[in-house]
């Protein structure tokens, strides 16, 4: 398609040149729509405009239940939680690699913190190390093993998950006699990881805290074009002199870390550790991220898109239990409305990037 | 093709044949299963005297069934019985699972068998081929009153939905939830629940949270604030366990309904009895899981040295455990974390 015909255009001295007229592609014209247009072709758009289709459609069929602080404030809960993984796990994806023991580590550092206080009796903040440290090395074994193996990661972090659970069954059992553990958290420390604003946990505040340290990693630093290279193509990648098997490493300590974080606040929030919780967190992140943009085989996707991913999760988790729906059907309704998410992102995707080729033709 | 490389693929295939076949070998019966001192006690084959008793039972990763398991353990050292514990990892693949323990059970032609049949009718093969071979059975947690096993050690799943049903609505509350996971024994649970709210001339529905979510307490948490906003007029809930009891609790705390919902449960853990203390939560209803525990081992033991048993089934729930009882409960926990179920 011709994309522009010459047309007169005076000039200040009065002459005439001849100029390209832009002609608008099918999302806008530039010079009117520029900035939209422009942010339409980011790749988070496709997440975003997924994550107000569901929003909008919960609005419609559950009204003003919905939308109330206390409703807003369940759904905005439970997606910081998963956020604080997800986000991470995502980076970890981009890179080319899975990581699917975040679960067992969410659940067994819920049972350091829990163990450590009521069995040992440490000071929380000790215990609370402790399980930050055991993510954090589980996230280090999985980082070796998987690059001096070379076997792919999606075995090496499962055959974890289950090594890691069981070990915190088996040692809870031990310890304290049971799975799960209740103790009493000192008001220092719920005020660090489980106070409130209103109905809104301070959860979301360590979310966005992670979120702005992925963002900057991936727009502002080189480790975050390493990430990118990495998943891309890991031979290129090296051969351009990334160092490859330490960003992965890295990225996985990231995971482990997170995890334990995020069992850290649970276990305070909740005032119990739970060696099995956390398992679904590990297909819930992933479905996050991808419905936040970032693509299963590596190599493309955003940390602001899994910020959307993982509302669009939360929104449609929470959102079933607010239209009085039969909760029997309750799964058929999640799977229904995480495929029209993905549907609006893919829809979305595909328009910018037409538009972009449109342009530079 | 040629010869030798036909040849040489053929030997790795049968060396994995070889692996594979020694592998399922070793990992049936899971061995390692059972950690315990009487239980490694236990896989000293049989002794003349002492009687081997093989265990089926459910997941030792649920709290309740920790509880079941340290009945079993006391009881086989306090009986001094050999005691082979074959527990499935999880619920995901509940009949396969179970089926392949029954199976190894029976093969390992022990004294006795004490057994998990919860969905009867599934498993009544295997108490047929039990009996067939004259192995005494006792079934705990479920089964037949009616086939003719030698004991049954339960609580009434149905029996404590109608006790959670008959204090709330005691207490004045007319319109119940009963917050599930799908199990469809558990479901029991809230028919009792409902039997006893209709009878009090209120009501009572179900609301369905997915099992996957269960260890989720931010999801418990959100799918009851929205059953409860969906159902302004719900005054009860009544929970089929202490997972979706905490997040009943934080969700009617949320909606600033503390007091005006009444929320009840079954089964106990520590923070449960925590919330009965400190009145956010009314009962926890206990069926005993370590007396289940026990008192199979007792019946089959006693059995196999002097031959008579109790001729009706022991029933060791429901028990109701509320604000007037719930110190000493406490108290048991703290002495004994997991006895009761959960710590």
């Amino acid at each position: 398609m011709e994309m522009s015909s010459p047309v007169e255009v005076p000039s200040p001295t009065g002459e005439t040149t001849q100029r390209e007229r832009f002609r608008p592609g099918p999302i806008g014209d530039r010079k009117r729509f520029g900035k939209f247009a422009a942010l339409t072709r980011r790749p988070e758009f496709g997440a975003l405009a997924g994550t107000i289709t569901v929003y909008v459609f919960f609005v419609i069929v559950a009204g003003h239940d919905f939308t109330t602080a206390t409703a807003t404030a369940t759904w905005v809960n439970t997606s910081a939680e998963l956020g604080i993984v997800a986000i991470p796990v995502a980076l970890l994806l981009i890179s080319g690699e899975f990581d699917l023991s975040v679960g067992s580590v969410i659940g067994a550092s819920s049972m350091i913190v829990a163990l450590g206080v009521s069995h040992y009796e440490l000071p929380i903040g000790i215990a609370i190390l402790l399980a930050l440290g055991f993510g954090s090395l589980v996230g280090l074994v999985n980082g070796l093993v998987q690059s001096t193996t070379g076997l792919p990661s999606f075995v090496v972090t499962l055959a974890t998950n289950f090594g890691v659970l069981g070990v915190a069954l088996g040692a809870s059992t031990a310890i304290g006699g049971s799975t799960a553990a209740t103790f009493y958290p000192s008001p220092a420390a719920v005020d660090v990881f489980a106070s409130k604003i209103g109905q809104f946990n301070i959860s979301i505040l360590w979310w966005l805290v992670v979120v702005a340290i992925a963002g900057w990693v991936m727009a502002k630093t080189r480790f975050g074009n390493w990430i990118l290279a990495t998943g891309g193509d890991n031979e290129s990648a090296t051969a351009a002199g990334v160092p490859v098997k330490r960003v992965k490493t890295t990225l996985f300590v990231a995971t482990g870390l997170s995890a334990a974080l995020l069992g850290v606040i649970q276990s305070i929030i909740y005032v119990t550790g739970d060696a099995t919780r956390g398992q679904d967190f590990v297909f819930d992140s992933i479905i996050a991220a991808t419905i936040g943009g970032v693509l299963l085989g590596g190599g493309y996707g955003s940390a602001v898109g899994v910020v959307f991913g993982v509302a669009t999760y939360g929104i449609v988790n929470g959102g079933v239990f607010y239209t009085g729906w039969p909760t029997v059907w309750v799964q058929a309704f999640l799977g229904g409305l995480l495929l029209l998410a993905v549907l609006a992102n893919n829809t979305f995707r595909k328009l910018a990037l037409a538009a972009r080729k449109e342009e530079d033709k | 093709m040629s010869m030798s490389s036909l040849s040489r693929r053929m030997l790795v295939f049968a060396l994995l044949l070889a692996v594979a076949g020694g592998a399922a070998a070793c990992g049936s019966g899971s061995d390692n299963e059972a950690t315990t001192a009487s239980a490694s006690a236990s896989d000293t084959s049989s002794g003349g005297d002492k009687p081997d008793i093989a265990v089926v039972h459910g997941s030792s990763s649920d709290p309740f069934w920790g509880a079941v398991q340290r009945g079993l353990e006391d009881a086989a050292k306090d009986f001094d019985v050999n005691m082979k514990l074959l527990p499935i990892l999880n619920y995901d693949n509940y009949t396969p699972d179970m089926s392949r323990n029954f199976e190894t059970a029976i093969g390992l032609q022990p004294d006795g068998i004490v057994a998990w049949t919860l969905v009867y009718d599934e498993f009544r093969k295997y108490v047929r081929q039990i009996q067939a071979k004259g192995i005494p059975l006792v079934e705990f947690n479920g089964g037949n009153a009616d086939d003719g096993a030698l004991g049954h050690v339960w609580g009434d799943d149905y029996q404590a939905g109608v006790l959670g049903g008959k204090v709330l609505a005691a207490a004045g509350k007319r319109h119940g939830m009963c917050v599930s996971n799908g199990n469809p024994v558990l479901a029991q649970r809230c028919r009792g629940f409902r039997a006893s709210m209709q009878a009090a001339g209120g009501s009572s529905f179900d609301l369905n949270l997915p099992a996957a979510a269960q260890s989720n307490p931010a999801k418990m948490t959100q799918g009851i604030q929205g059953g409860l906003t969906s159902h302004p007029e719900a005054d009860a809930i009544f929970n089929i366990g202490v997972l979706q009891a905490h997040g009943a609790v934080k969700a009617v705390e949320n909606l600033g309904k503390t007091g005006e919902v009444l929320v009840g449960t079954d089964d106990v853990d520590g923070l449960s009895l925590n919330l009965i203390k400190s009145g956010k939560l009314e009962y926890a209803i206990s069926q005993s899981p370590y007396l289940q525990g026990y008192y199979s081992i007792q019946i089959l033991a006693q059995y196999l040295r002097y031959g008579f048993a109790p001729g009706k089934p022991v029933i060791t729930g429901p028990v109701l455990i509320d604000r007037s009882s719930v110190d000493k409960a406490l108290a048991t926990n703290s002495r004994y974390p997991g006895i009761l179920g959960g710590s």
